[in-house]
């Protein structure tokens, strides 16, 4: 893709960076050295921890000054001229900042600057670095907001961050970034907080400007899926070591480390790792479900007005059924506000739903105060995305593992510690790791203490909420066998709330898709990711970038630029009745009829 | 922004009224018999000076039609008589109010900007030795009761260096009660201003506007400060209201002639009408300031300003 003669714009040679810590220092980056070309898009890989975030702010100065140590060379060219960066004073490298050297960051809610409208925050980067009066920046900040495919760009430019989506103030950042038309923009995971959809729309767009300006871009990323569709050439980083570069194609074919090797294996790759499902319990008509709910509704009121009359509702659920059947795992599938937390919420009771009906092992449960649903809380078990904040961190992780078992009293006291040494080593942690606080822990391990937290009072059920995302993805493939291993040993029902198709697809037996607060299409795993049916669950598969060089073609594509409708309706809106066909002539796979007639219809689909 | 202004504006009415039933009801809290008790000193008092003052004060009346005559003077700005004296409440406050708002805005002001600047030092150094100087004063400034600063300074300052008047009305007596005042709140405030101040340092926009390359007073002052006066103002107005409070006891140490000095003459007169005048313009003092905070709140965030 990159010809060999584009011109080096940044060269890069023994980059160390190490932190003060007390007395001693610790070694973040290593002697790295490489080169960004013109025009080309560098992937600098790595899982967390691997020091690459850390490299690209040492390039531009942005470390404190008064605890990290940088040493070493970074040569960019500029105009024919040659600039060494590291040994440049604050002063003349804010010269360089944004001008030269562009950044983008990974949370685009919170990279914004809340009080200041997006004009002014484009233009005043274009004043510090052009010679330009105030009118012509705007037309420039304007013209930047269009390349960047904002609609609307014009009246965008008085709006504050708030009133834009995570994908519009993305682009916004994109805008701000190319105004001075660097030579490098450098990327630190600009996609990771998106969904997939939006994702795929900020890929391009990256690329499309890149080629547009000849930029050359740094693409900080974990996530393989990203690299194999972006990157023309990839450096692979760990724990601040330089592992290996090369082509993108010879990296994913011919990987020469094992780290590289092992890195790539870990990555769930969609359409190749279907589970065998548990034919078995689906189809076995008298198996009653753990949970069975439906037409399940919860909506949040929406207060606007002098008397904080609610006006409109945000339908957070709306007309969701589905069944758990004991030992299966059910994943719930969607992107960010698709309503899939707040069903796993709403089923167990801690949300409130406005109207359908929850059954537990064929008792209604709708509507149950706090202390109703206690005793059943023994069976039904959380795991969260965050395992930092789950765990209270005064608190020893054995203490955390054995408040479950005295809260509902599962083994006499004197076995009790036993117990939790016992399920330290079922999850693959030492039993003499119980008197340690949680901060001593990996994320990785952490999500292991949550698992055994979670397993200790022998639940049926296991509302896993994301608890893989916060994850690296070798750690993640641990995390996702162990699951399984528990799954199969102690019979254990899973819902898998989570955006990723590729892991829902490795850990599910069947699948539902989830869009503005609804069942889509829902289905045995394999069925509906390989032979998707809804329009959206298409469009969702369509966006999932393939770790294969080879087969990546997410920036080919044409891309649906559209936003997601906001699910906040008036309360005189009509709802129409939301009704699913099953199309498949043995086993499941039901698919939403979305031209369904405003009319509740006569027979009501009953759902899974 | 005017629904955001009109249910400020709205809660703010409805506090005032809420007070106007308080206070009404308050005289009648008093153990006893609250006229007995006023003239509890003069033994000279006849039994029927005493119900001709309970007629006058409207005390042989029921509790409602007390509250309905008091509302109605209230309303034409009647807040009745004082009883030793027989001078209008009203103008006896009004004559003496801008005595206590140049004290206590002028204490404001010098708590914002000591506590201010500090709590910004302090967070920018954060760790290092003015984090730790400037968060020790505040301590000692939190913990030092005001009434006993001021008799500190007050022996200090004009008594022994002579460089104040210990007491009196013009510019120059002005200063020492005024910083004992606004020492305490600028502590607060400066506490207020670091927490808030770190947590913006670490935002990711900070960082957004450095790689952008602006100077480091536009990344301080238009991004970081702008972000924090958001929760810090949100405080400030209860602050105003604590205030409000310490004036009183400061007025009488420094002998100032506001209103708060009045109030505590009033009590130990025993003279209703007076405290009762008192403590209703106070609370609208405060009221008023809340909802001035509350503008100022809005005008900062655009998150409110929008809507």
């Amino acid at each position: 893709m990159v010809e060999t003669q584009s011109p080096v714009v940044l060269s890069v040679a023994d980059l160390s960076v190490s932190f003060k810590q007390g007395k001693s220092a610790k070694t973040v980056v290593k002697a790295m050295s490489f080169d960004v070309l013109a025009g080309e898009t560098l992937a600098v890989v790595g899982e967390s921890g691997s020091g690459k975030s850390v490299m690209s702010r040492a390039l531009l100065g942005l470390l404190p000054a008064d605890s990290a140590h940088v040493s070493g060379q970074a040569m960019l060219s500029k105009h024919g001229e040659q600039v060494e960066l590291l040994s440049q004073s604050d002063q003349s490298l804010r010269k360089v900042r944004g001008n030269h050297i562009a950044m983008i960051f990974q949370e685009p809610m919170t990279a914004l600057t809340p009080v200041l409208s997006i004009g002014e925050q484009l233009m005043e980067g274009i004043l510090t670095h052009q010679p330009l009066s105030r009118s012509e920046a705007f037309e420039l900040a304007v013209s930047m907001l269009q390349e960047a495919r904002i609609p609307e760009a014009r009246k965008r430019m008085a709006q504050y961050p708030h009133q834009l989506s995570g994908g519009m103030r993305q682009r916004v950042m994109i805008a701000m970034a190319l105004a001075c038309r660097p030579r490098i923009l450098i990327a630190d995971e600009p996609t990771t907080a998106l969904d997939v959809t939006v994702q795929a729309q900020i890929l391009k767009l990256i690329n499309t400007l890149k080629t547009q300006y000849n930029t050359a871009v740094m693409l900080i990323t974990h996530d393989m899926g990203v690299v194999a569709e972006a990157a023309d050439r990839v450096l692979v980083m760990r724990r601040g070591d330089f592992v290996e570069a090369g082509s993108v194609q010879q990296v994913f074919s011919k990987p020469k480390q094992a780290y590289t090797q092992t890195l790539l294996a870990s990555v769930p790759k969609l359409g190749s790792s279907a589970k065998q499902p548990i034919a078995t319990i689906t189809e076995n008509d008298a198996a009653v479900p753990l949970f069975d709910v439906a037409d399940l509704c919860v909506q949040f009121d929406v207060r606007e007005g002098l008397f904080n009359r609610v006006r409109s509702r945000v339908h957070a659920v709306e007309q969701v059924s589905l069944k758990l059947f004991p030992g299966e795992t059910l994943a719930l599938v969607g992107e960010s506000g698709s309503g899939k937390s707040t069903l796993g919420r709403a089923i167990l009771n801690l949300v409130p739903s406005c109207a359908g009906a929850i059954r537990y092992r064929g008792r209604d449960i709708t509507g149950w105060s706090a202390s109703m649903m206690r005793p059943l809380r023994k069976q039904i078990q959380m795991i969260f995305q965050d395992p930092f904040a789950s765990l209270n961190p005064r608190k020893t992780v054995g203490a955390l593992v054995e408040e479950p078992l005295k809260l509902f009293d599962i083994c006499p006291d004197s076995e009790r510690k036993e117990r939790v040494a016992e399920l330290f080593e079922r999850v693959g942690l030492s039993a003499d790791d119980m008197t340690r606080y949680p901060h001593q822990f990996s994320g990785g391990q952490r999500q292991r203490i949550c698992i055994a937290r979670a397993i200790a009072c022998e639940p049926r059920v296991i509302v896993a909420d994301e608890c893989l995302s916060a994850l690296d993805v070798t750690v993640q493939a641990q995390v996702i066998e162990l699951l399984q291993s528990l799954q199969q040993e102690l019979g254990i029902s899973l819902l898998f709330i989570s955006h990723d198709l590729a892991v829902v697809e490795q850990i599910s037996d069947r699948v539902a898709v989830m869009y503005m607060g609804r069942i889509v299409e829902m289905g045995d795993t394999a069925r509906v990711i390989n032979r998707p049916q809804h329009s959206y669950t298409q469009r969702l598969l369509e966006a999932v970038p393939v770790a294969d060089p080879t087969k990546a073609s997410l920036l080919n594509r044409p891309l649906n630029n559209s936003e997601i409708p906001s699910p906040v309706r008036s309360i005189f809106e009509e709802i129409p009745r939301h009704n699913m066909t099953n199309i498949a002539s043995i086993g499941e796979h039901y698919v939403a009829d979305d031209s369904a007639a405003v009319a509740p219809s006569p027979v009501t689909e009953d759902v899974a | 922004m005017t629904t955001y202004l009109l249910q400020r504006l709205m809660s703010a009415a409805l506090t005032v009224w809420i007070t106007t039933l308080a206070i009404c009801f308050l005289i009648h809290l008093v153990p006893g018999d609250p006229v007995q008790i006023m003239y509890a000193q003069s033994a000279t008092t006849s039994p029927e000076q005493l119900e001709q003052i309970r007629h006058s004060l409207g005390l042989d009346r029921s509790i409602i039609h007390q509250y309905i005559i008091y509302m109605g003077k209230l309303l034409q700005g009647d807040m009745g008589v004082t009883i030793r004296g027989q001078q209008s409440v009203a103008e006896l406050l009004l004559l003496r109010l801008p005595n206590t708002l140049l004290l206590t805005l002028s204490a404001l002001t010098l708590a914002i900007a000591f506590g201010g600047v500090s709590g910004f030092i302090a967070a920018y150094k954060q760790g290092q030795w003015p984090d730790k100087v400037l968060m020790t004063g505040t301590v000692v400034g939190i913990s030092v009761p005001p009434f006993w600063l001021g008799l500190i300074v007050l022996s200090l300052f004009s008594v022994e260096l002579g460089w104040f008047p210990v007491a009196g009305q013009g510019l120059g007596s002005l200063v020492l009660p005024a910083v004992t005042l606004a020492a305490c709140q600028a502590a607060v405030i400066g506490r207020i201003v670091r927490s808030t101040m770190i947590d913006v340092f670490a935002q990711d926009y900070l960082l957004t506007a450095r790689a952008k390359g602006l100077s480091k007073p536009k990344v301080l002052l238009r991004h970081a400060l702008r972000s924090g006066l958001i929760p810090i103002v949100s405080v400030l107005g209860m602050q105003f209201a604590y205030m409000m409070g310490g004036a009183i006891v400061i007025e009488y140490v420094f002998s100032w002639n506001g209103v708060g000095r009045l109030a505590i003459q009033a009590i130990f007169q025993r003279d209703y009408p007076l405290i009762q005048g008192f403590v209703l313009c106070f609370s609208m003092i405060v009221v008023l300031v809340s909802v001035a905070m509350d503008l100022l709140y809005a005008f900062l965030d655009p998150r409110i300003r929008q809507e």
